[in-house]
């Protein structure tokens, strides 16, 4: 079992991410939610998920500075940056921190499939 | 008295008579030292410095005769006052000393003064000059090359020229010493000639001073010297003085002529030059020193100020060298055709003209009186400080306009950036939920389709708020936003507005106190308002913290308010925020969504309705946004005059 915490300020996204993964089911479930990178934080030390679906613009620490840091401490976290911008550079600066894989929000419905092969590879 | 070859001629009235006073003193002195000075082969086109060491060792050999005259004679030499031969011998500029102690009752300041005509006329001849009496001594100067140099003209000496020699001459010591010497009656000799007598206690004779022939007279001085004989003797004192002043007042029309024309030469020369020193950078702290210490230099000005019409149409001081005038002190206007002279020490003034316009004024004053070719030329050198100004200005504009241009694209990129992330947040989600349910379907509970659609439902909301926001602004913008104001229950209106955005205020609580109010408001444009306050209230605070809406009435008006608990506007953002475009710098970082519209569509639709709107720091966190709105005067009022119960309800 997947257990993916979902990150984003915005709570229709948290839910949508979250309804997404729990009817696509199949191995995939919700280890939580933060709304921040600060809360991001404190939830993968505690509760250490297999994923974490990362939104990148948020009020405060963006999300490849909250995947920085959880890599800093964590180096093994399988990390998804999820946001509604996805440039070149953001992409090359995420795969330098160590971010498995990008993806854009509108393809949320592809978001089980990405988690699937992300437990393959594991 | 001994001057410029060809100035003064032998025989001439004035100076004859001025040589029977001067010179024979000179010659007396000569005979009874013994000396016999071998000037007899000077030539006449002797090199200056050398016709003037000749005259030198004469008078020294004179003032050896005269020890402890007040008013003796001073010779100064190179070894004497190293700071004359010192000097650096630029155009214009003159020796700052003459005399290291003055003899009593001489001025040196004076003495000076007397001296620079003498100076500057001796450097553009090349030729000995002798300076106006001055407390009863005459300065011989001439203008000293380096050895073996010869100039070719008079840029050429002004170029080369090093130093000077000065000598002072004392005739009036001179003369008072004569009764007291014992000349040797008829056998004076001058250039190895010896006078016979004229006549009866008269000499006469040829002596070269500064390489020139002049003859001499001499009044034989018996002894004991007889009433008649001091009397005949103050008689020729007396006329000798007068006719010595008459000749220094020649000298000195002559010289000044020589110097204005020399002078008038050079200050063209400086205005001219100012033009590529103008031109040379765009930087007025860099060109108007360099302007000023050149005008300063020429004109010696010991003042001089540039001012330029400022923003709001006062003068402003750019550049100002020796200090602004005393305030009430005298200031003439000095443009052509005004004055004919600025008196030394007051301050003229030009006005900077360009375009049509006045762009600054031009103060100067001066330790010298200037005239008419004077202040034309500074007339002339304003035109030109005018025109660098001027463009100066034109390019700090343009400057300007660029840095503006460029401020607006990142301004515009920045929006655009904004805009477009404010408009897919909520079509993504709408998008995920639309697809959810379409694939999902029968997956799907009933109370997690319903969820879904409310959800859908929100986020269209939250896009129509935004779009009306874009069509507020743009109005706004063309100046076509209109929102007349008309009577309406506050209260109820506000009521109705929380109802219907319940959906975009996420699970924050609203805790609305609404007492009943009739004022004067648009009902368009109050939902707007509203809208607005509460959606940036639910953004910048925490979830599930609660957001405050209140309507009182408050005297003549009715106040509306939207209090959240999140981190607060910074004191010196409260009224910053509602400026188009403004997003703090904290949100900006934070990322916070919002285009910087929203709160300046607010203030316009308020002023519209004939209110106010402000931010103020809520107790113990966040923001109050607080709008306040006139009260319809016409509506009734409470039976009792007592404010009617406020209504209380939590959404």
């Amino acid at each position: 079992m997947l257990r993916a915490l979902i990150v984003d300020d915005d709570s229709d996204m948290r839910f949508l991410v979250r309804m997404t993964i729990e009817v696509a089911n199949h191995g995939l479930s919700v280890a939580g939610e933060a709304a921040s990178g600060a809360d991001a934080l404190d939830a993968v030390a505690q509760d250490r998920p297999g994923v974490v679906v990362l939104d990148n613009r948020m009020p405060g620490m963006t999300g490849l500075e909250t995947a920085r840091r959880i890599l800093a401490d964590h180096p093994e976290q399988s990390i998804i940056l999820f946001s509604a911008y996805l440039d070149a550079q953001t992409k090359a600066e995420a795969s330098a921190i160590g971010v498995r894989s990008c993806m854009d929000k509108t393809d949320v419905d592809r978001l089980p499939e990405a988690l699937w092969q992300l437990a393959a590879g594991a | 008295m001994a001057a410029g070859r060809g100035r003064l001629r032998p025989g001439g009235t004035a100076v004859a008579a001025a040589l029977v006073v001067v010179l024979v003193g000179s010659a007396l002195a000569w005979f009874i030292s013994g000396h016999d000075q071998d000037q007899r082969h000077q030539n006449d086109s002797a090199a200056a410095d050398v016709a003037l060491s000749t005259l030198e060792r004469r008078t020294q050999a004179i003032a050896q005769l005269i020890p402890g005259s007040p008013d003796g004679l001073a010779v100064l030499r190179e070894s004497e006052v190293p700071a004359i031969l010192s000097l650096s011998a630029k155009p214009g500029s003159a020796p700052t000393t003459l005399l290291r102690s003055a003899p009593a009752g001489v001025d040196t300041a004076r003495i000076l003064a007397a001296a620079r005509t003498a100076l500057d006329v001796s450097r553009d001849t090349g030729e000995p000059q002798a300076g106006p009496m001055t407390d009863g001594l005459v300065p011989l100067v001439a203008a000293a090359l380096p050895d073996g140099v010869t100039a070719a003209g008079t840029d050429d000496r002004r170029r080369l020229v090093v130093g000077w020699r000065v000598a002072l001459l004392s005739p009036k010591g001179l003369l008072a010493s004569l009764p007291e010497t014992k000349p040797r009656a008829g056998a004076l000799r001058i250039d190895d000639a010896v006078i016979g007598e004229q006549r009866p206690g008269t000499q006469a004779g040829t002596v070269l001073v500064a390489g020139q022939p002049w003859t001499l007279y001499m009044a034989r001085t018996p002894e004991p010297l007889s009433r008649g004989a001091l009397g005949t003797l103050g008689v020729a004192l007396l006329g000798g003085l007068a006719c010595l002043l008459a000749d220094v007042r020649v000298q000195r029309a002559l010289a000044q002529e020589r110097m204005s024309t020399a002078a008038l030469e050079r200050e063209t020369r400086t205005v001219a030059e100012l033009g590529p020193l103008l031109q040379s950078s765009l930087d007025l702290a860099e060109v108007l020193p360099a302007v000023a210490l050149r005008l300063a230099d020429e004109f010696e000005l010991n003042r001089f100020s540039v001012q330029l019409v400022g923003e709001h149409g006062h003068l402003l001081d750019v550049f100002a060298l020796g200090g602004r005038a005393r305030d009430g002190a005298e200031e003439i206007d000095i443009s052509p055709g005004s004055v004919d002279e600025l008196p030394a020490g007051v301050t003229g003034c030009l006005p900077l003209l360009r375009a049509g316009r006045t762009i600054g004024r031009l103060s100067v004053s001066a330790h010298r009186p200037l005239g008419q070719p004077q202040l034309a030329a500074l007339s002339a050198a304003s035109d030109l400080i005018a025109v660098a100004t001027y463009n100066v200005e034109l390019f700090e504009r343009e400057q300007a306009s660029v840095r503006r241009l460029r401020e607006l694209d990142q301004l515009k990129d920045a929006f655009l950036s904004t805009i477009s992330h404010e408009l897919r947040t909520p079509l993504t989600a709408i998008s995920g939920f639309i697809r959810l349910l379409r694939d999902r379907w029968d997956q799907l509970r009933e109370d997690q389709r319903k969820e879904f659609l409310e959800r859908v439902h929100g986020n269209t909301l939250s896009l129509g708020l935004l779009v009306d926001d874009l069509l507020d602004f743009a109005r706004l913008e063309r100046q076509a936003l209109n929102a007349p104001p008309t009577p309406m229950n506050l209260d109820q209106h506000v009521q109705k507005t929380l109802a219907q955005l319940a959906p975009v205020l996420g699970s924050r609580e609203i805790v609305s106190e609404l007492e009943p109010a009739a004022a004067l408001a648009n009902a368009g444009a109050l939902e707007r308002v509203l809208a607005n306050l509460l959606t940036n209230a639910a953004k910048f605070s925490p979830a599930d913290s609660r957001i405050e809406v209140l309507v009182r009435r408050k005297g003549d008006h009715a106040t509306l308010e939207v209090a959240d608990q999140g981190s607060g506007i910074a004191a010196e953002d409260r009224e910053r925020v509602f400026a188009r475009f403004y997003r703090g710098d904290s949100d900006a970082a934070r990322g916070t969504r919002g285009a910087g519209i929203g709160l300046s569509v607010v203030r316009e639709l308020v002023q519209q309705m004939g209110g106010t709107v402000k931010a103020l720091p809520n107790t113990p966190r966040g923001t109050r946004m607080v709008v306040q709105l006139p009260l319809d005067p016409d509506a009734p009022t409470s039976q009792n005059g007592q404010p009617v119960a406020a209504e209380r309800s939590s959404t």
